[in-house]
């Protein structure tokens, strides 16, 4: 077994490792990136965000043409070529990996392909494809992410049960697909299979589909997929999947579900669990909480002084945007800077069509914690560029503390917003009062004004709407 | 053969901690325990063993070098046996009952073990997070939490100027420029010397280490501290006569253990209990909170003359041992304190201190806080007195003792109660008792 002594190990190539690999490499750590797979990136570029964002895209084109045929401007029915569209899909994938690895060559990062086992607080066994490294290293950043979790009673040996890698390797378009989890990534699938053709069942276990979001910001995805999709069943529990030659059978167990359903394909999309059990963290003294997330503070150590940890391994929100600030933060800690992962808020985006979005604290959580707010809302429907676009189905919301007036939260549900969102982030950074954003002027006509006059409703001073 | 690095371990709360003496050079051989470098820390002198036997091969560090938790001191060739010893290390975890071998290593050899390589020197890292909450009381930008992290200012103690109380970067500024210029005006008031050899012969004389460390500390507590001194006196006549039988035992063997025994641990035996009735002097002020931490425990600090200068080594847990328990300790601290081998945890985490110049001389004197302290007790020297009983004069012993107390949390009247109820404990010991 070769043996080897490196300075700062980064266990994970995914968005948060490369990122902390980056930074500690531009702030002159000697660092060392230990990926399994060969391409960067991780389930995000790979199988995840990167993949899904592409089809969605072509989702949306596929529903925009269909919008406008009643308009006067008709394309007819689409064609798909699904090996094209793969191809598409993986050039993608393949631009943006290929920059990375320019990047870690840019900044002398070694790059190992290879899995890696902890053997000590300061060892770590690294599989590689043809041999077994021992490396004694004096830091590492954890950054192995989450994988699918599974549940009982399906039978996932059989090629119709899918994750999302499966459902974004589009190996098939079946003609029905049942979903279990209407959560962000069962809604997005169903919505790239929708544009596809497959007829769509959602299948929930919590009383509504996307449970963190305010029910007033999922009405409107609601409202359209209602009409859209096969069914969609809430407070609902699939007790077993049994396959057929034929097809799938779902025994569902739920209030308004039926007992029985049948489809070509099951995707289980129920939420992901951390890959900390991967890496033989028994032979470390790394604390894990109960739902064996690895426990990182503020400045992403864990309780071993050598050893941090960074993203989905550490638990919710499992979100690239979140890896990345917290691999920053990790390098810059390991490199003896001050830094601290202290966001207000982390922004979660459903990239459903409409898209949902939203930061900082929801309308329930601030009824939960009894917080004083004042509100305001703005439909889309009022909004000359939703028209515009043909993209009525929309809303906008601002939280704002009552006694302080600063911005507590902010929601956005309609066209593009996963963009418009950002606005309210900075915004929640910055600690902005109603003021700070009903007077920066909004160019007009844009969908961001809906976010300003739903400010300015809370405020009172609306004048593209009556206040209330 | 295999290299090891010998590196500093945790020696509380220091960072940038000046090495004055290295002991060791490359190809010594050393014995685990022994002493590789002394370090000076705030108020002590420590000697840093290796936790390995064998050959030093490189030192990385030099005398005047500041090095924190972690900086490697050398690189040693450990001994075979000391190798057979690491061995089992790695499956440490799953031996379910270690043998007494297994726990040998898991001590000090293991925090060196848990930074191999070549470890990057990293500077002390201030716990500061600065995080903004939704609704909290102040906000502050993300861009201005990472500036204060950076100056180490917390935020909570930042009044925010902008609209609606926002914290600015001007308001971080002025308070580190605050900061800053209370610190420097120590330099401001240094006095102006003259060329003294005009006047008569003269010579230039270095302070000693421990007056170098121990200066800035008592000027800070003096400018810091509003310090009230509160003179008292203590009839001690019966508590003599009590330790002098003691000792006329000791002396025949009839009593154990054989120590000398002063009239301090009895002072200190009675300040424990002074201090259980009056928990403000037994505390530290938490300024940023407006609360004063109360202690429960009875730590006493006792400055000790040394040739080094003056030290204080802490006796703990002092409500809770014996007076000839006491005697014996104090015995052993001074000693050690003497011979400089005193370390770090004998140093620290006293809660209240005593001066005692009694034996020396002097009628009174003013003691100074040991910050963050809020109160000093001052012993100065007994003296045969006459007293009135009420028909005439008799001899009494009177000791005169005085308490230094920061009067931001200690008020006047709490003073003189404290020190007139350590006067009736130490004119009838007994009620330490009760």
């Amino acid at each position: 077994m070769k043996e080897l002594t490196r300075d700062l190990l980064v266990l994970g190539g995914g968005p948060g490792g490369y990122t902390a690999a980056f930074r500690a490499a531009d702030l002159g750590r000697e660092v060392t990136l230990i990926e399994r797979y060969p391409t960067l990136g991780g389930v995000c570029l790979n199988v995840g965000c990167i993949p899904s964002k592409t089809l969605l895209h072509l989702a949306e084109v596929i529903e925009d043409a269909s919008k406008t045929s009643s308009l006067g401007v008709s394309f007819g029915e689409p064609t798909i070529d699904l090996e094209k569209i793969k191809d598409h899909k993986e050039s993608v994938v393949g631009k943006l990996t290929a920059g990375l690895d320019a990047l870690c060559k840019a900044r002398k990062v070694e790059r190992i392909v290879g899995t890696g086992t902890f053997k000590s607080e300061n060892q770590l066994l690294v599989k590689t494809e043809d041999e077994e490294q021992l490396i004694t290293f004096t830091d590492i950043i954890i950054s192995v992410g989450s994988r699918p979790v599974e549940l009982p009673g399906i039978p996932y040996e059989d090629e119709r049960v899918w994750d999302s890698t499966d459902a974004l390797a589009l190996s098939q378009i079946p003609k029905s697909m049942a979903i279990i989890g209407g959560g962000i990534i069962g809604l997005e699938m169903a919505s790239i299979y929708h544009a596809l053709g497959t007829k769509i069942t959602i299948i929930e276990m919590m009383d509504a589909i996307i449970p963190p979001a305010d029910r007033d910001l999922k009405q409107p995805l609601i409202r359209k997929i209602k009409s859209q999709y096969e069914a969609i069943y809430t407070a609902t529990k699939v007790v077993k999947v049994e396959a057929t030659k034929k097809s799938l059978k779902l025994q569902l167990e739920g209030k308004d579900a039926p007992s029985d359903i049948e489809a070509d394909v099951v995707l289980v999309a129920v939420g992901r669990k951390a890959n900390s059990d991967l890496i033989g963290i028994e032979n470390t003294s790394i604390k894990t909480n109960d739902k064996k997330w690895i426990i990182a503070d503020k400045k992403q150590r864990t309780n071993v002084s050598n050893i941090y940890a960074i993203g989905d391994v550490t638990g919710d929100p499992m979100l690239a945007h979140r890896a990345t600030h917290q691999g920053k933060v990790a390098a810059e800690v390991a490199c003896g800077l001050p830094s601290a992962f202290t966001p207000m808020g982390i922004p979660s985006v459903a990239y459903t069509q409409p898209e949902i979005a939203w930061v900082g604290l929801t309308e329930t959580e601030a009824k939960e914690q009894k917080i004083d707010y004042k509100k305001g809302s703005f439909p889309w429907m009022a909004n000359a560029r939703a028209l515009s676009a043909i993209s009525p189905e929309g809303v906008s919301k601002a939280l704002f503390d009552t006694k302080t007036n600063r911005l507590i939260g902010a929601g956005i549900t309609g066209r593009n917003a996963g963009e418009l969102i950002s606005e309210a982030v900075l915004a929640l950074e910055m600690g902005t009062i109603t003021e700070d954003i009903t007077l920066s002027i909004h160019p007009h006509p844009t969908l961001s004004e809906t976010f300003a006059v739903a400010v300015e409703l809370a405020e009172g001073t609306a004048t593209d709407t009556l206040n209330r | 053969m295999a290299t090891k690095q010998i590196i500093v371990p945790d020696i509380g709360d220091f960072a940038d901690v000046a090495i004055i003496e290295v002991y060791i050079a490359v190809g010594d051989t050393v014995e685990a325990e022994d002493s590789v470098i002394a370090l000076e820390s705030a108020k002590a002198v420590t000697d840093i063993p290796t936790p390995y036997s064998g050959t030093i091969t490189k030192i990385h560090i030099k005398e005047g070098d500041l090095v924190s938790k972690d900086s490697v001191i050398a690189e040693i060739e450990v001994a075979a046996e000391e190798e057979a010893k690491e061995e089992p290390k790695t499956e440490t975890k799953k031996v379910e009952e270690p043998t007494p071998e297994v726990e040998e290593v898991d001590t000090k050899a293991e925090e060196v073990e848990s930074k191999p390589a070549e470890p990057v020197q990293k500077p002390a890292e201030p716990d500061l997070i600065n995080e903004q909450v939704s609704g909290g009381t102040y906000h502050a930008t993300p861009g201005l939490r990472k500036y204060a992290r950076e100056l180490g200012v917390d935020l909570a103690q930042v009044t925010g100027t902008g609209p609606h109380g926002r914290i600015l970067h001007e308001d971080v500024q002025k308070l580190v420029k605050q900061a800053l210029s209370g610190g420097t005006r120590t330099t401001q008031t240094t006095f102006k010397l003259e060329d003294f050899s005009v006047y008569g012969a003269i010579e230039r004389k270095a302070l000693s280490r421990i007056q170098k460390i121990s200066g800035p500390h008592l000027q800070a507590s003096w400018q810091t501290i509003p310090h009230v001194t509160q003179f008292d006196e203590a009839d001690v006549t019966e508590l003599e006569k009590f330790r002098k039988e003691l000792k006329a035992e000791m002396a025949k063997g009839k009593m154990e253990p054989k120590v000398h025994i002063s009239v301090l641990p009895f002072i200190i035996r009675a300040v424990t209990t002074a201090l259980k009735s009056f928990p403000e002097c037994n505390a530290s002020f938490d300024e940023a909170a407006n609360e004063l931490i109360l202690k429960h425990y009875y730590h006493i600090g006792i400055a000790v003359d040394t040739p080094e200068g003056l030290i204080v080594p802490v006796l703990k847990d002092a409500d809770k041992k014996s007076i000839t328990d006491i005697a014996v300790e104090l015995g052993e601290l001074s000693q050690r304190a003497r011979e400089r081998k005193l370390k770090t945890e004998d140093l620290s985490g006293g809660s209240f201190s005593i001066s005692s110049l009694g034996g020396i001389g002097g009628t009174a004197f003013t003691p100074i806080i040991n910050p963050p302290q809020t109160a000093i007790l001052g012993i100065a020297r007994m003296k045969k007195q006459p007293v009135w009983n009420g028909e005439e004069f008799t001899p009494r012993d009177i000791l005169p003792f005085s308490l230094a107390y920061d009067h931001r949390v200690i008020d006047g009247a709490a003073g003189v109660r404290f020190t007139t109820h350590l006067a009736s404990l130490l004119r009838d010991i007994r009620r330490v008792l009760l």
